[in-house]
């Protein structure tokens, strides 16, 4: 296998064609790439998932501004300073912000025009942090058209024995009256 | 719209305007005459965004040569200088910040005008080239930039102030709605409009007046980045 001949690309910039691909007068390889990772959740993250698989949701304090933080970190990044005291904080909150999305997390356009309800992911202040404080998660359970900033919303879990300590423990939140 | 009451009607001003000014640029992507009307009706992306409040996907890139003082002056009899630089991370906790002011971005612009010696931007920069992936960015970044005051932005834009003709041009070039949006290479492209502003050598992009000062600023990574570069020639 060969790369193309020096003097077919000299001096000019050209797209390859399909017949040199082909022919093999282009290197070509295939190659299956092993991409195992793992990833280390940390102590706070990893408090935060286990609470869920337990059907909670926990925040950390930060006892200098008093700010109640969730998802729950180890610092306080505006005091910069290690956090304090763990808080169990409530399933229940206010939309911040969402939109109403035709395209699903991989760009792709959902079938609207068949009946597929679009993805509605929302910023959700939870209930006992700090004002401001929200996590992005999903909405559903309401006709789009009618969600608003500020509508209160409620957490819908998943049964326990299918809970796997994953932010999806959560289905999604719905609103409360 | 939700802090201010912006329409999306009044919104999709900024994409007119800047893939107008992009007919103008010699290796825009996108240049187009649109009304506001095209944009309402264009794709609904994610509401309250539609297509043409996005930037496409681009390819590209850009440079520009930095020498010491001395060197610039013998190179050049129309050196650009970079006054002043600010650089913002705000926490990366995206969902834990004011969504709709970009604090970090009014800080990187502190340090910059400061840097500059500017005191009351809107009246000392000339053109501005704020970063502009979606419409609405535009305006929150000429708020963040102190180019007006805060929820001004579209009484700026819908009086005109900010066409290529207007009181300060604002992405005069057509910015990376109308340009593109080469990731990494978008706010060089930005740098280097005000460059060519800067030494009257904009060709029919060039805003009138002989602009003195211009600022060029990016926004990126977890929506928590904010970039000020000050120039002045």
């Amino acid at each position: 296998m060969e790369l193309i001949p020096k003097e077919k690309v000299d001096g000019t910039v050209r797209g390859l064609k399909r017949k040199e691909l082909d022919s093999g007068e282009v290197l070509v390889f295939d190659w299956e790439p092993k991409l195992a990772y793992a990833w280390d959740d940390g102590p706070a993250i990893a408090r935060y998932l286990a609470e869920l698989k337990n059907g909670r949701i926990i925040a950390k304090k930060c006892n200098k501004c008093h700010r109640v933080m969730i998802p729950p970190r180890m610092f306080c990044e505006l005091c910069w300073r290690p956090s304090d005291d763990w808080v169990f904080v409530e399933d229940t909150g206010t939309i911040n912000t969402f939109v109403i999305s035709n395209v699903d997390w991989k760009a792709g356009r959902l079938d609207i025009e068949g009946g597929v309800r679009p993805f509605t992911p929302a910023v959700i202040e939870i209930d006992g942090a700090s004002r401001g404080m929200g996590i992005l998660h999903l909405i559903d359970d309401v006709d789009p058209q009618k969600i608003e900033i500020g509508m209160r919303v409620k957490a819908v879990w998943k049964p326990p024995e299918e809970r796997e300590g994953s932010i999806t423990d959560i289905r999604y939140f719905k609103p409360v009256e | 719209m939700h802090a201010h009451g912006y329409t999306k009607r009044e919104i999709a001003e900024v994409a007119v305007k800047n893939k107008r000014n992009a007919l103008d640029h010699p290796s825009a992507q996108l240049g187009a005459e649109i009304t506001v009307d095209d944009v309402l009706n264009s794709e609904i992306m994610a509401y309250p965004v539609n297509r043409l409040d996005v930037s496409p996907t681009s390819d590209g890139a850009g440079a520009v040569i930095l020498a010491a003082e001395h060197v610039a002056r013998r190179l050049t009899e129309k050196p650009v200088w970079i006054d002043g630089v600010g650089h913002c991370l705000d926490t990366a906790y995206w969902c834990t910040r004011d969504l709709y002011y970009p604090d970090y971005v009014e800080v990187a612009a502190r340090h910059a005008y400061e840097m500059a010696g500017i005191k009351e931007p809107d009246k000392e920069i000339h053109v501005a080239e704020p970063y502009d992936p979606f419409t609405y960015k535009e305006l929150h970044h000429m708020e963040g930039l102190m180019l007006c005051p805060r929820g001004g932005s579209v009484k700026m834009l819908t009086n005109g102030d900010t066409q290529r003709d207007g009181r300060l041009p604002v992405s005069p070039s057509g910015g990376l709605l109308g340009v593109g949006n080469p990731i990494a290479a978008a706010a060089m492209m930005k740098i280097i409009e005000i460059f060519l502003q800067l030494r009257e050598e904009a060709g029919a992009r060039q805003v009138p007046g002989a602009p003195r000062c211009g600022v060029a600023q990016a926004w990126g990574d977890l929506m928590q980045v904010g970039t000020v570069v000050v120039m002045r020639r």
